[in-house]
């Protein structure tokens, strides 16, 4: 197909433009760490209404066991990304808090439906410490 | 209670109750906890195209004692009938095995027993009920177990939201300044799309034909769907208000079945959470067999075979044979292991590709006036029709490009 020299150019400018724009949205050392820890917030923060939910539920639920088991996969995963962080220092501070925190999700899961809120209280202390550090790194929401 | 109100209460209940899919459960959680309620309205036009197509597809079920497929070869020729097969079947299938994947995921929520354990003795129980069950006592039973979704709206008032803040979010229909617009588009689009899935109106048509629609019930059938769906889109509203109000400020972002419902245990605790798995348990099994019919209704009426659960199996052995095989592909499917969430997900992209596929030639054959006369659709049918129908081709077209774009809304 003879497609016109003008129309190539015109393409290949296109795609160096999408090209540089990817390249550049992907440069931003602190973005990543923020689209990085806000995952691991969120699943932080779905642990801690985990914890409401079982103050008012005494009996055994499945669904909430579930609930931290499938976060403790989710911060795995966003273990994941973390790995894949410029920044040195930004990568062993998240990388660390998603260790913690999915720590915090067996201890947690160990608990769960037991009757009583013993160790709640300082597993939420903990988790709040862990939102808490992702904050210093800018993750705020 | 006069006969014909009880029929169009329980006709108006069971429509409310199997309004409500694993898509619109995934599809409305996911944008609550994304977008708080900046995206209901999508959902609300999506209960506008549902009910301007479904009051079409009734119409020309009514009218010519014949379901819309069917009529759709009649006049579009094999072709173009090939072509909204193609699309919408495997669109279909993929919905089958999103829906019994949302059965599964139910069953382990309740049991904490491994999701995988449940798969083909659901596929079976699902085969089961198609097979031995009555249309309308399966339709009207499911449709009525769905309705203790209904509990997500009972939840909210439980949660006591910041009803001002909901209603910002509700007037600021754009995403929240932290989030990406493409993103915002891509979610809008699956969606719409949970709200018009192609079987619906497959499913609809077909089952009038089961039932017998005639002229006379159009008031009772045009009922179900005016009052029906619109209230079961109140549901999935519900749905994503309560994602709004307890995951959207918490900045979780959903992935799983088990972070849907946990609002509901939080506002209501271990009696809300059974009540929500029964509904959602009831809700998607319903679906599943909607959906397994659907894909042997489509297949039965392209190729010209008889159809149908009333007929006997023996009397219609290739229809009840391709709703099997369907409903094996699908477990097949469910079985190895994929996350049943992303599967609802990239099945409700790939049925909004579809979409125009499966309106247009219902928006044609509901003009014919050759088949249906005077039913045919008046200006207001034909206006709103249209405007959805542009709606549907720009979802449609954008749908791929938004997905590889945002790595289907990440």
């Amino acid at each position: 197909m003879n497609v016109p020299r003008r129309t190539r150019f015109r393409a290949a400018a296109a795609l160096a433009a999408v090209a540089a724009l990817t390249a550049g949205c992907g440069a931003d050392p602190q973005a990543d760490v923020v689209h990085a820890g806000r995952e691991i917030r969120g699943q932080l923060e779905l642990l801690r209404l985990v914890i409401t939910a079982d103050r008012d539920s005494v009996p055994p639920v499945p669904s909430l066991s579930i609930t931290v088991r499938d976060a403790a996969d989710e911060l795995g995963s966003a273990g994941q990304d973390v790995g894949d962080l410029t920044d040195d220092r930004a990568r062993a501070a998240l990388a660390s808090i998603t260790d913690r925190g999915v720590a915090l999700a067996h201890r947690l899961d160990a608990g769960l439906g037991d009757g009583t809120d013993a160790g709640l209280d300082e597993i939420d202390a903990q988790l709040q410490g862990l939102i808490g550090e992702l904050a210093r790194w800018g993750v705020t929401r | 209670m006069s006969k014909r109100l009880l029929a169009v209460t329980l006709g108006v209940l069971t429509a409310v109750g199997g309004f409500v899919d694993i898509g619109d459960l995934v599809e409305s959680g996911v944008v609550g906890a994304r977008y708080g309620m900046a995206l209901v309205w999508v959902t609300l036009l999506g209960v506008l195209g549902i009910c301007v197509y479904a009051d079409m597809s009734g119409r020309v079920v009514a009218v010519s004692g014949r379901p819309v497929f069917d009529l759709i070869r009649e006049r579009l020729g094999p072709r173009m009938a090939l072509l909204n097969l193609a699309g919408s079947f495997l669109i279909t299938l993929l919905t089958v095995s999103a829906e019994i994947g949302g059965v599964a995921l139910t069953i382990e929520l309740a049991s904490g027993v491994d999701r995988l354990i449940w798969v083909l003795p659901i596929g079976v129980l699902v085969w089961l009920v198609i097979w031995r069950v009555g249309f309308e006592r399966m339709e009207t039973g499911f449709g009525l177990g769905g309705l203790a979704i209904g509990v997500f709206a009972v939840a909210i008032f439980f949660l006591h939201p910041d009803w001002s803040s909901l209603g910002a979010q509700i007037a600021g229909f754009g995403p929240p300044p932290d989030q990406a617009l493409p993103t915002y588009a891509y979610h809008a689009v699956a969606l719409f799309a949970s709200a018009m899935t192609p079987y619906e109106v497959f499913f609809f048509s077909s089952g009038g034909v089961e039932e017998g629609w005639k002229v006379k019930d159009l008031p009772v059938q045009r009922a179900n769907v005016l009052l029906g769906f619109p209230l079961g889109g109140l549901l999935a509203i519900a749905v994503m208000a309560c994602a709004a109000t307890v995951l959207f400020p918490a900045g979780v972002d959903v992935g799983q079945l088990s972070q849907i419902v946990l609002p509901v245990t939080l506002a209501l605790g271990t009696a809300g959470l059974v009540i929500v798995l029964i509904g959602i348990f009831a809700a998607t099994f319903g679906a599943a067999l909607e959906t397994g019919l659907s894909s042997g209704y489509m297949l039965a009426q392209y190729f010209g075979w008889d159809w149908g659960k009333r007929r006997a199996p023996r009397n219609a052995a290739r229809f009840h044979v391709s709703v099997a095989a369907g409903l094996l592909v699908a477990v097949l499917v469910v079985q190895t292991g994929i996350d049943p969430v992303g599967l609802t997900e990239i099945s409700l992209i790939f049925s909004a590709v579809a979409l125009p596929l499966t309106y247009l030639p219902v928006l044609i054959v509901a003009n014919d006036r050759e088949y249906l006369g005077k039913h045919a659709n008046g200006h207001f049918s034909n206006i709103v029709g249209f405007a959805m129908l542009v709606v549907i081709a720009v979802a449609a077209l954008v749908a791929i490009p938004l997905m590889i774009f945002t790595g289907a809304g990440q």
